[in-house]
């Protein structure tokens, strides 16, 4: 009896870290740029021979330009200032906040920021004040979310035409007003009963609003969905899986779901998204076959929701390895030839670098966390990356100036052993995942070349990395730990310049603005799902915007190489 | 006779001093009682709003016993302020009599412990109580089931 209770202890320790796995349209407000739109909506391809990255003040779509580079063209904080970066303004986002996955959008003078609990947010970018909260009414109850039993992430809105769309955790995509954060009209994108769920950040693009829907480790069907900007009516939708009892789906399985935005090419009129893995997750012998489309990378047509291609990062997965993160494109001149290339970090610990025409690879996988894994059975067996994976949902960062995508890590090894029981809410995990007492939780942040599939430079990050990565053309290359650490780092050859100890852990990357020709850089704090634990030390949800001359704030620790 | 009426009217004190001692200060039993009753969906009758100025809300209570540590909540409880959903999880649940007693987590289930849950059940399907949190003070409410289903 005592060692089944120890034995729950050590499974709810790995489930503090497993949480968060299974979790636009460029517009102008009416004080906005209309700059913001053109540049957002122009996909301007970012290699050296293609012009470069859009120039805009403000952040108006999820990676803040269509090729979802978070790259940001100011360069009033560079290598050489960045020394000076200090705290304009902070503001909390209420009471009992405790998550925050949520990556805003500027457009303009304001910040539109999510909370985990569905709110949006109206934020003055100069001043920290909230103009306005639309607060949705949403059934939190359904057994199920982030790690089973309703944790609940938001990870943003998008935007377009003067609309804001929002996805809620019981699965409405609603409308409102980007100007007033009045609702225009909501659709239910899928039942709450299947034990879908919403995590993810719309991408509005061309009058759609594309959306797909979580919930891989309860047999969710995955799916993508196009709807109508001005009506929420769906136009398309592409499963990503069969229907269950169908071809390769037993009966209560499923997968394929997605967890975060879709990147459009607006040049081709192609969807890319990444899906999740297949249900029962631990019990292939249920499973015949790849189980496509799951941990894919897809290419669809974006009126039609036809498949292009597909790119399978782990067939017949055992381990829970999504292909979960959010596509970056990008143009690469490769043995004198120029290519549309795609970047994808999987929870299997590699980096996809592929060709954005046909799929196919530009380089080998290139590995950036430890990988060490065998099938599971009914013994606990250390599989690395474990289930919380290599990478989670966190963006990459491309830089047309280094040519390089910088990956977000998390090193953690995990036991897992095939049980066919149910636990914590997941209809459909069939079995266990124990983190290693004493076993450090660490990360990697790693800046890969595009041209030469090699990797520039690493740094051991002293936590998982969740949050993801933003470059800059002042030269550095911004992400921040589970401490509450940012850093700035030289996107060149990775040193470490700047840090500041915000003592919230991040689930983000930053977004960079200017506002009257002041560059602003802004972290939204509070930690992933996979952080909500006893562990930190702090809790609470906050915005906090840095510029040149600002508040300084303590330093993180030295990191070690 | 008076002898005996004596020896009642103490017995009966002795067991009365008993009871009153294994109720204040015995140890709180797991769980809130049968599933019955309490299992299932309520509405939230705000008596007092706490600091935030909580104005309603919903709470979902799952399962009928719980442990230190164990992998699910017993309850979900959404607190609706003017400006934010609130969304905290109640574990460890425990009674002695009518009380009825939680842990409040925040963020999740595995989160951080911000607050406590102290209620009376007044009767099946009905509790009244105090939620104390960091962020919304102190909410007194009553708890009405409507579904016994706690899932939609």
């Amino acid at each position: 009896m005592r060692l089944k209770v120890l034995f729950l202890g050590l499974a709810v320790l790995a489930m503090a870290i497993v949480l968060a796995a299974c979790g636009g349209g460029g517009s102008s407000s009416a004080g906005g740029t209309t700059e913001s739109t053109e540049a957002a909506e122009g996909s301007a391809g970012n290699g050296p021979e293609a012009a470069s990255a859009p120039d805009i003040e403000d952040w108006p779509v999820f990676g803040r330009d269509r090729d979802n580079t978070r790259f940001a063209t100011q360069d009033e904080i560079d290598t050489g200032n960045v020394g000076e970066l200090g705290e304009a303004w902070s503001t909390g986002l209420g009471p009992d906040q405790y998550l925050m996955e949520s990556y805003p959008l500027v457009i303009g003078e304001n910040v539109y920021v999510t909370t985990s609990t569905d709110e949006v947010m109206q934020i003055n970018g100069k001043t920290g004040h909230i103009n306005w909260t639309y607060t949705p009414e949403v059934d939190f109850s359904q057994s199920t979310g982030v790690g089973g039993y309703g944790i609940t992430v938001n990870r943003g809105v998008a935007a377009e035409g003067g609309k804001l769309f929002v996805l809620t955790f019981d699965n409405k995509l609603q409308a409102i007003s980007e100007k007033t954060g009045e609702r225009l009209w909501s659709s239910q994108v899928e039942d709450p009963a299947t034990g879908a769920y919403e995590s993810m950040a719309p991408t509005a693009y061309d009058g759609k609003v594309f959306v797909g829907v979580s919930g891989s480790e309860d047999g969710v069907r995955g799916k993508l969905s196009a709807y109508d900007a001005k009506t929420g009516k769906e136009l398309w939708t592409f499963y990503t899986v069969p229907k269950q009892g169908e071809k390769w789906v037993p009966k209560g399985g499923g997968g394929g779901t997605i967890y975060m935005p879709p990147t459009v090419d607006a040049a081709t009129g192609t969807v890319y998204v990444g899906t999740g893995n297949p249900a029962p997750v631990l019990v292939g012998a249920k499973r015949p076959g790849k189980n496509l489309y799951t941990d894919s990378i897809l290419a669809l047509d974006a009126d039609t929701g036809k498949l292009k291609w597909y790119h399978q990062e782990q067939a017949h997965d055992l381990w829970d390895y999504d292909a979960e993160s959010p596509v970056v494109l990008f143009d690469v001149e490769i043995d004198g030839q120029m290519k549309r290339g795609l970047a994808e970090a999987g929870k299997n610990g590699l980096l996809f670098l592929l060709d954005a025409e046909t799929g196919e690879d530009l380089f080998p996988p290139v590995p950036f966390v430890k990988r060490a894994h065998t099938p599971p059975t009914t013994k606990p067996t250390l599989e690395c990356p474990g289930p919380v994976g290599g990478s989670q949902y966190s963006p990459l960062a491309y830089s047309p100036e280094t040519q390089a995508v910088y990956v977000s890590g998390i090193n953690l090894c995990m036991y897992l052993k095939v049980t066919y029981e149910n636990h914590n809410g997941e209809k459909q995990f069939a079995g266990d995942r124990v983190v290693p007492k004493d076993t450090p939780k660490t990360g990697t942040f790693t800046a890969v070349g595009v041209d030469t599939g090699k990797v520039i430079w690493e740094h051991s990050m002293p936590t998982p990395m969740d949050g993801g990565a933003t470059a800059s053309a002042g030269g550095l290359v911004f992400t921040g730990d589970q401490q509450g650490v940012l850093y700035a780092f030289d996107a060149a050859d990775g040193d470490d310049l700047w840090q500041a100890d915000l003592k919230l852990a991040f689930g983000t990357a930053p977004v960079i603005y200017s506002i009257d020709g002041t560059e602003y850089v802004l972290a939204t704090v509070g930690g992933a799902a996979l952080t909500a634990s006893e562990e930190l030390g702090e809790i609470g949800a906050r915005v906090i915007a840095f510029k040149l001359g600002g508040k300084k704030l303590p330093t993180g620790p030295e990191l070690k190489g | 006779m008076k002898r005996s009426t004596y020896c009642l009217g103490l017995l009966v004190l002795v067991l009365a001093v008993a009871t009153a001692t294994a109720v204040a200060g015995g140890k709180a039993t797991e769980g809130w009682g049968s599933n019955g009753s309490f299992i299932g969906r309520y509405h939230v009758n705000v008596l007092s709003g706490g600091s935030a100025g909580v104005r309603g809300g919903e709470l979902t209570m799952f399962i009928q016993e719980e442990f230190p540590g164990s992998e699910e909540p017993a309850g979900i409880l959404k607190l609706r302020t003017k400006t934010n959903n609130d969304v905290v999880y109640l574990k460890e649940l425990k009674r002695r009599g009518h009380a009825r007693t939680a842990i409040v987590k925040g963020g999740s289930f595995l989160g951080p412990t911000i607050g406590n849950f102290k209620g009376t059940m007044v009767k099946a399907g009905k509790i009244k109580a105090t939620v104390t949190t960091r962020g919304l003070g102190t909410v007194k409410a009553v708890f009405t089931r409507y579904s016994k289903k706690p899932t939609p």
